[in-house]
This record gives C-alpha cells, sequence and structure tokens, in this order.
C-alpha cells in the first residue's frame, strides 16, 4: 500500500515524497474540515484531507492526563497568544491541532447564531447565503450528526448551581445549554481535554467515519505552504511532510485538484492566502476572537464542581450589551496553576478546591484582531481591543462576581492579577470603575472568527457567497474565517453549518 | 489514483508522539528554582507565623518540569526560544528590580524566591505580571495532576480519566465534611444515579470509596 491509499496516513511514517490528484483537496482536519469532506464524499467525490496535526484514536486520548492533551492536541501545546496592542489584556488562545481539531478540545456546547446577527448580515452586509432561513436545512443536518441536545437540569454541577442561584436573586435567568453528548454525558467535567467516555460527538467521532467509509482519505502531519496556481486558478497544494526522524530531511508533497478548500482556521487560513500573493486588504484583518472571562469564588460549603457537565446553563440577559454569560468548570489541575498565589499560598488555595465554584462571560467583539506572517511557520496574532469592548469585558466580570456574592460565595477571586479578592458591593463597584492596567486581566479566547470574510463584493471580503476568493478562482474557504462578524456565542455549530453550506454548493459546481 | 479504501480504518494506530526537550539547560535550571519556590510550603500546616518553608520533593519538582520541557518541544521554534529567553531574562529580573538585589533568582535562597515571585506577581506594572504568568501557568498545569499532589485538590478520582464515583444508594441529607457531597439538588427531582455505559476501553465505572 502506498502513501494516501491508506484511509489514514501518518505523514511522521512517510519516507517518500508524493505526486497526486484527486476531486477535491481540504486543508485542515478540524470542525470545518471534516464536515465538507464528508459531504463531498458522501456525495462520491474523491476527496484528500490534509491536517498539519497527528491523528489520535479518541481511545488513546481520552485516557490522556490533560498536560497530555496539551502536548499531544493543543496548538503550540496551549501556549498560544494573541499579543495585546495597547489597553489590551494578554489573551490566551485555545486552538486544536490534530484530526478533530479544536473540536477535541471544546466544551461541546451548541449555539446557533442569534437572529439579529443573522439579519444584519443579510440585511445589512448583503449576504442572503448567511440568512438564517438559508442556513436551516444546513443546520438541521448538523445538529443530527452531532447528536445536540438540552443538557439535563441534573447533570449540572453544584457549582453551576451555585452560580444559578446567584443569578436568580439578580433576577436573570438562566437556560439549560444544547451540547454535543446526546444522552451520554456522564459529567466528568473534563470535555474541554477530551472526553473519557467518549460521549462528546467531536468530528472524529460524528463525521470522519462517514468521511472514510465512502472514500475520503485522511494525511496527518501533512503540512500544506502554498497553493498551486495555474491558468488562473488554484490547481492543487504543496507541502511536505512533518517529522520523522530529527534533522532528517522533510519529504515533499504535491497534490493536484478541481478545487482546493482551506478549513485551517481564522488563525492559520490568512497565511496561506498571503503567501499566495491574494491583495485583498481583508485578508488576514477583522479577527473577532470573543475574548471571555471566568471568576472563581469560594463557597462555605464542599461543590466538588468537578462533578457534573463542564457546561450545563447561559444566559443571554446581557445579549444587548454584548455579553453572553456562560456555565464552565475546567480540569482541577489548570484551575490550580491559575490560581493566584505562590508557595503556601497557592497551596492553601489548592487545598480549598473543592468548595471553588466557577462561571464565565464572553464579549461580543468588534473585531480588533490581525494575523500577520511569524518569524516561523506559526502565524503572529495581534489583537486591539476595542474600548467599548474592554469595557464589556470588565462589566462582565463585575457580574460574575455579584452572582457568586448573591450565590453565597466568601470571596471572589477575580480574573485579575494581584487584585485582592472580591467580598462586598463596594469591591464590585471598584472591579468595574477603578482605574485598571488592562494587561492585569486575565483574558481568554476560544472562537477566532472573521479573517477571510465573507462579503457580497469583492473590495470589502475575501470570499463571495459560495467561500470561493474573489481573486482565486478553484480555491475556496469553509471555516471560521469567512464569518463576516462575531456571533456572540460557541462559534462551533455555526461554523459547521456554514461549511455544510459551503460544501453542498461547491458539490453544485464541481 | 484509486484507493484500496479497507474497511479496517478503525484498527489504524495513533501517530507516534515525539517526547523532544524544549528547554536550554539554563533555562531549565530557572524551570526548576521558579518550581521549588512556586510549590514551596510550610514544614506544619498550621498557618503559624515564622514556620519553616519547606521545598517540594525533588522527584515531583522533576516531574512538573519534565513536563514542561516536554510542553515546549512541542511549540514551534519561536515559541520555544521566546519562552527559553523569557526564563533567562525572568532569573535576571531580581537584579534589576528595584528593591531586588543582586544576585539572580537561582542564586537565592527559597524564602528570597518566594518573596521575589509573590512581588512579581502583584507588581504594578502590568507586563512584569503577565511575564509571570506566562511562565507559572504552563510550568504548574502538570503540578496537581496526579497522585498525592491531585489528591491535595480534594479531586476524588483515582487519576483524570477515571469515570465519576456515584452513589448505588441515595446518601444521607447530612454529609460530613471531608466526604464527596450528595449530587446536585435538581428541579426535576432528587438526581438518579448514572447508568454504566461501558465501552470497549474505558476503565469500568469506580465504585465509591
Amino acid at each position: 500500500m502506498t502513501v494516501l491509499d491508506a484511509p489514514i496516513t501518518h505523514g511522521r511514517t512517510v519516507a517518500t515524497s508524493l505526486r497526486a490528484s484527486c476531486d477535491v483537496i481540504v486543508v485542515g482536519a478540524g470542525a470545518s474540515g471534516m464536515t465538507v469532506a464528508t459531504h463531498l464524499a458522501e456525495r462520491g467525490r474523491d476527496v484528500v484531507v490534509l491536517e498539519e496535526g497527528p491523528y489520535v484514536r479518541p481511545d488513546d486520548y481520552q485516557r490522556f492526563a490533560p498536560s497530555e492533551s496539551l502536548r499531544r492536541l493543543f496548538r503550540e501545546a496551549g501556549m498560544v497568544a494573541a499579543l495585546g496592542v495597547g489597553a489590551t489584556p494578554l489573551i490566551t488562545l485555545t486552538l486544536g491541532r490534530a484530526v478533530g481539531g479544536s473540536s477535541l478540545l471544546t466544551g461541546g456546547v451548541c449555539f446557533r447564531i442569534p437572529s439579529d446577527v443573522h439579519h444584519h448580515w443579510e440585511r445589512d452586509l448583503g449576504l442572503s447565503a448567511l440568512g438564517e432561513r438559508a442556513l436551516e436545512e444546513a443546520y438541521a443536518d448538523v445538529e443530527r450528526r452531532m447528536s445536540v441536545t438540552e443538557v439535563p437540569a441534573k447533570m449540572r454541577s453544584r457549582s453551576t448551581n451555585k452560580f444559578i442561584e446567584g443569578a436568580a436573586a439578580m433576577g436573570v435567568e438562566m437556560k439549560s445549554m444544547r451540547r454535543n453528548t446526546g444522552a451520554d454525558c456522564e459529567g466528568l467535567g473534563r470535555c474541554n481535554f477530551g472526553c473519557p467516555v467518549g460521549a462528546k460527538r467531536s468530528v472524529d467521532r460524528s463525521y470522519l467515519p462517514s468521511a472514510l467509509d465512502h472514500g475520503a482519505r485522511v494525511a496527518s502531519d501533512a503540512l500544506v505552504e502554498r497553493i498551486l496556481v495555474g491558468s488562473g486558478r488554484a490547481v492543487g497544494v504543496a507541502g511536505r511532510w512533518l517529522g520523522g526522524k530529527f534533522g532528517a530531511p522533510s519529504r515533499g508533497f504535491e497534490l493536484r485538484a478541481r478545487a482546493v478548500v482551506l478549513c485551517c482556521g481564522a488563525v492559520h487560513t490568512p497565511g496561506l492566502l498571503r503567501r499566495l500573493g491574494l491583495r485583498g486588504e481583508a485578508v488576514g484583518r477583522h479577527l473577532t476572537l470573543h475574548p471571555a472571562a471566568r471568576v472563581v469564588a469560594r463557597f462555605p460549603e464542599r461543590l466538588n464542581g468537578w462533578d457534573g457537565t463542564l457546561q450545563s446553563v447561559y444566559s443571554d440577559r446581557y445579549h444587548d450589551e454584548g455579553i453572553w454569560l456562560n456555565g464552565v468548570y475546567t480540569a482541577v489541575n489548570v484551575l490550580a496553576a491559575s490560581l493566584p498565589g505562590v508557595g503556601p499560598e497557592l497551596r492553601s488555595r489548592v487545598a480549598q478546591m473543592p468548595h471553588y465554584g466557577v462561571f464565565g462571560a464572553m464579549v461580543h467583539d468588534e473585531g480588533g484582531g490581525t494575523v500577520r506572517a511569524g518569524p516561523g511557520r506559526e502565524p503572529a496574532l495581534f489583537y486591539r481591543m476595542a474600548p467599548r469592548d474592554l469595557k464589556r469585558l470588565r462589566r462582565s466580570i463585575r457580574i460574575l462576581a455579584e452572582m457568586a456574592l448573591e450565590g453565597g460565595a466568601e470571596e471572589v477571586i477575580p480574573p485579575v492579577f494581584g487584585m485582592h479578592a472580591v467580598r462586598s458591593r463596594r469591591d464590585l463597584d471598584r472591579l468595574e470603575h477603578d482605574p485598571l492596567d488592562p494587561r492585569r486581566i486575565e483574558c481568554m479566547a476560544f472562537h477566532p472568527l472573521g479573517s477571510a470574510r465573507m462579503s457580497h463584493e469583492s473590495r470589502s471580503g475575501v470570499v463571495d457567497e459560495r467561500g470561493e476568493c474573489w481573486e482565486l478562482p478553484g480555491l475556496f474557504v469553509a471555516d471560521g474565517s469567512v464569518l463576516p462578524t462575531s456571533v456572540g456565542v460557541n462559534s462551533q455549530i455555526p461554523i459547521m453549518t456554514v461549511a455544510t453550506q459551503l460544501a453542498w454548493r461547491l458539490d453544485e459546481v464541481l | 489514483m484509486t484507493p484500496s479504501r479497507p474497511d479496517h480504518w478503525r484498527d489504524i494506530p495513533s501517530a507516534p508522539s515525539w517526547g523532544r526537550s524544549g528547554l536550554w539547560p539554563r533555562a531549565r535550571a530557572v524551570a526548576v528554582a521558579v518550581a521549588e519556590a512556586a510549590l514551596a510550603t510550610h514544614e506544619a500546616d498550621d498557618g503559624r507565623e515564622g514556620a519553616a518553608l519547606v521545598a517540594p520533593a525533588d522527584t515531583w519538582v522533576d516531574r512538573i518540569v519534565g513536563d514542561y520541557d516536554e510542553a515546549v518541544g512541542h511549540a514551534s521554534g519561536p515559541i520555544r526560544f521566546g519562552i527559553n529567553l523569557l526564563l533567562v531574562a525572568f532569573n535576571l529580573l531580581p537584579c534589576i528590580m528595584a528593591g531586588g538585589g543582586f544576585s539572580p533568582l537561582r542564586g537565592r535562597t527559597l524564602a528570597a524566591r518566594l518573596d521575589f515571585l509573590e512581588r512579581v506577581e502583584n507588581h504594578r506594572l502590568g507586563s512584569v505580571t503577565m511575564a509571570w504568568i506566562a511562565i507559572k501557568v504552563p510550568l504548574l498545569v502538570s503540578a496537581f495532576e496526579e497522585g498525592l499532589a491531585l489528591r491535595e485538590t480534594g479531586f476524588d478520582r483515582p487519576h483524570y480519566a477515571a469515570r465519576r464515583a456515584l452513589p448505588v444508594v441515595a446518601p444521607s441529607s447530612t454529609s460530613p465534611e471531608g466526604e464527596a457531597p450528595p449530587p446536585a439538588p435538581s428541579p426535576e427531582g432528587p438526581a438518579e444515579p448514572l447508568p454504566s455505559r461501558r465501552r470497549p476501553g474505558t476503565p469500568a465505572l469506580e465504585a465509591r470509596p
């Protein structure tokens, strides 16, 4: 059997160069890439998926400790950050780098794009393909394959219930989330490091099997470095197999196809487009991140917050203010590492871990991110937080802290380094309004979007409504980078829905 | 090209992993010095003023720094370079910080290292704190992940891939301190024990001790 005859090829074990052809090349095996590949393979297309990260079997990664997941499944071993420009916190980003991509690392949360965002895209930006009704069939298909189900109230953790009580005292209603776990979630509270029982339908479980059964081939550890162009259109890709023996020369590959679909995510797709020489102003710009914060609060009773679904409730009460509240927890060792203090103070806090509750919020941001070529093969990511978004972030931290206090917390550890614990309403006001160096805020982001956005005319975007590059026919983009603005909610279902729609359209024109 | 399309793709093993060291020897030594101070504790856990400071066990620190070293090894070249440079610079930071004295971090006693880390964590300049956090969190992420350190967090499963300990019978309403609490109260009524859904390759449901 030669390279790419097998359904899955590990690039690290390939010792030869390769030239081959197929109908469609999909670059990236994350949520969008596997969605596109599966639909096209099911329609009889000869599809090859090239993924920079490794293929790790579910029954292997299910046994990983969180730090091993970080090393083997996360890009940069979990150390990706957007460099803050101006009054902006350092924002750490969670990105997957494996077959399955970031879908291996999500909390499994499934939201549709809010109606007002759909309406903005359709009415103000002229993108009828992204209208709510236009995407209804694709939404339904994704949700069926992903076994999207509402989290039953009995699966909520005691940590989450404490914040629900606090929110109720503030008149804020919490709603049950929908997640892609069917009825199989056992509430082990570590979805973002790989579900130990395989309940979460990451795309390696929900799409990959069908893609392979229909003849798609996946090559892991395969780095695509450039797009091949012939007669004014994209005709293939070239790159190299990663790894092998340290110091050994890497072998290259060159694949040709009728269409090339980039699904590398909003951080990496712009790099390939720029290397191609695309001149569009929008390439690599307008990146939105959904900056997020969480508070950790100590309650008098033991909560064992790790027992229960990682994310089970949300509130859209502050949606008009650009804030979305999401219940969340995280692996205990990761939480311990990020607690304030060192030495005896840290150890003392760690010993109180069963008493800690956690809740999070994220901001529907304006899009102050830019992706540029980095010093190596990874791009450099810059983010200038709009003053409006910084206010939103601080307001969201205040809301979370207030929920915790109303829920009976003895103290709240705000995500602000060096700030004292919050214990009273007066502390809350200080938290929101006192002068603060934004770089002290512990900020995370999970949903990079919009760096190669879709537009109805070539000047303002990178791709048209079919996902095809305005500047290069035959080259399609079908990942989160085409979404024209932030969506304000977890982006996995939105990305996969748009990818489904684009795959169907692509099949029609192939 | 005509692929052979075997049906047995489910038997294909995971890609091999490469355990590669990412830290320069000098940077690794700084990581050890930092981990020792960041995880130091008092001799007696009674919060007494003046209790002697005790460094964590060497084996624990070696494991943590080893995991960190491998994590850095999995990152790209620029990130590896940046982290190594950051660690080396961090070692020299006490020499240039006001009131820091003239000896680098590695040359300091455990108490002096701890004092320095506390000052850096609460420093008025956000960028100083940010640099420290960029070291602290990735370094300590595996600290409380297994064995006794995991138990120190109160986590009541033997390891992270273990399934949840579920009560076989409904627990009484008064749970003595130190035991895991009863399941979350539910507006739908008492929580039911979850059914066992053992799949091939997953560990069996642990019994509550």
